[in-house]
């Protein structure tokens, strides 16, 4: 018996295994978006305590404290822990962009970012498209939603840095 | 017959009280057996303690910044009812508790040395009697038995403290350290192995997960566009080949 995939891969109606790349809908950019945030969590989560492990390994805890006294008070500090969040973010997602064009999320939905030629994201590019992130968040995330009524179902993030989100087609070589 | 030398397991020449072995125990345990209920016992106690300082540390950064409320700030309802009036009760026993715990601990300690004192005074003419004497030896002997048993277990437990968060330390820096080594030497080649791994993912239940994804996406999409009468988007005019190349 034949399964529900095959029938779909051969009729050619899955969009991920289809060979043309199309551009990649709301649902699944937005579940990409959610496993990436859970995995940026889990890799701060894990990270700092690599880094504990090592300072207190090395008899270094001291150097903690020492920096957590010049940073003196407790607002110096969050600022600073917002500030190597923000750079772990920043670094994952556009390591990836550059690197694959797409970040572990996007892997496991099948997307791919790349640009309106087809090619793949430059560093500046991915830098761009970080931080029209934002400009996509300010409206009330209306930048994002903005995939379900666009024609080439981008987002503004996407429209200012002159990319799209594909689904990766299956075997694009053979 | 035995006496109560012969039922403690400590010898008191010995300055390290050493545990005297029982050669007629009919339950022995080896020493690799031994090491490894000690091991065992350390991994817990670290995990304990460990996680008992990390919440403790969590809480007391959690309380720094927050204001406690002040009874003249407190506006009481006119509509409260009994039950709310029990609630209130139980949390005030709930967060009195404690308090009365450590001033109940501190009472008892005050007035165990009160009485102990007390007692003393009122036996000294009889302890430093000649009646006394032949006895108060052995009872110094005791004492002072006591006193290095009670310094010998404070001591073991300073130790084991220290030896139960090494263990936990040790074991956690271990295992980074091999997940850490076998990443790099496995996966050097990250670049392709990233693109191996993002690709081989359409295989099995991903590919599922996937369509299911995407037939969401087409539903979104037409439930909006019937909302709002647009036309469905054609495949020539998503495709990024035939778009022109933007900035």
């Amino acid at each position: 018996m034949e399964s529900t995939i095959t029938k779909r891969i051969e009729s050619g109606k899955h969009p991920t295994l289809d060979r043309s790349p199309r551009p990649a809908g709301f649902f699944s950019r937005s579940e990409a978006f959610i496993i990436d945030l859970v995995i940026l969590f889990v890799a701060q989560l894990v990270g700092s305590a690599f880094i504990q492990a090592i300072l207190r390994f090395f008899k270094l805890t001291g150097l903690v404290t020492y920096i957590k006294t010049i940073l003196e008070s407790s607002t110096n500090q969050i600022i600073t822990g917002t500030v190597l969040l923000t750079l772990l973010v920043i670094a994952y997602y556009t390591f990836f962009w550059t690197l694959v064009g797409f970040t572990p999320g996007k892997a496991i939905l099948g997307l791919k970012v790349v640009r309106k030629n087809g090619a793949k994201l430059s560093f500046g590019r991915s830098l761009l498209r970080f931080f029209s992130y934002w400009i996509s968040a300010i409206p009330l995330f209306l930048g994002y939603f903005w995939v379900l009524w666009d024609p080439k179902r981008q987002g503004w993030h996407d429209k200012i840095a002159g990319t799209q989100v594909m689904y990766i087609p299956k075997n694009p070589s053979k | 017959m035995q006496t109560q030398d012969d039922d403690f397991p400590y010898t008191s020449d010995d300055p390290s009280l050493t545990p005297i072995e029982d050669n007629d125990a009919i339950l022995s345990l080896t020493s690799e057996q031994l090491d490894d209920i000690k091991g065992a016992l350390r991994l817990v106690v670290g995990s304990t303690l460990t996680g008992r300082d990390a919440l403790s540390k969590r809480v007391r950064q959690m309380q720094a910044g927050q204001e406690s409320v002040k009874p003249e700030s407190i506006i009481i309802d006119e509509n409260e009812t009994s039950g709310d009036q029990l609630k209130f009760l139980l949390l005030g026993i709930l967060f009195e508790i404690p308090d009365l715990f450590q001033r109940g601990l501190v009472t008892t300690e005050q007035v165990s040395i009160k009485v102990y004192g007390l007692i003393s005074k009122i036996l000294s003419p009889f302890t430093r009697s000649w009646i006394f004497s032949p006895a108060k030896g052995q009872v110094d002997i005791f004492t002072a038995r006591g006193e290095r048993v009670v310094d010998y277990l404070v001591m073991r437990g300073r130790i084991e403290e220290q030896n139960s968060r090494l263990i936990l330390q040790q074991e956690a820096i271990d295992n980074l350290v091999n997940d850490v080594v076998e990443t790099v030497i496995q996966k050097i080649d990250v670049q392709k192995i990233i693109q191996e791994e993002g690709l081989g993912m359409a295989g099995g239940m991903t590919d599922e997960f996937r369509e299911q994804s995407s037939n969401v996406d087409s539903i979104l999409e037409q439930k909006l566009r019937s909302i709002f009468h647009k036309r469905v988007p054609s495949q020539s005019d998503t495709s990024p080949n035939n778009s022109a190349e933007g900035g």
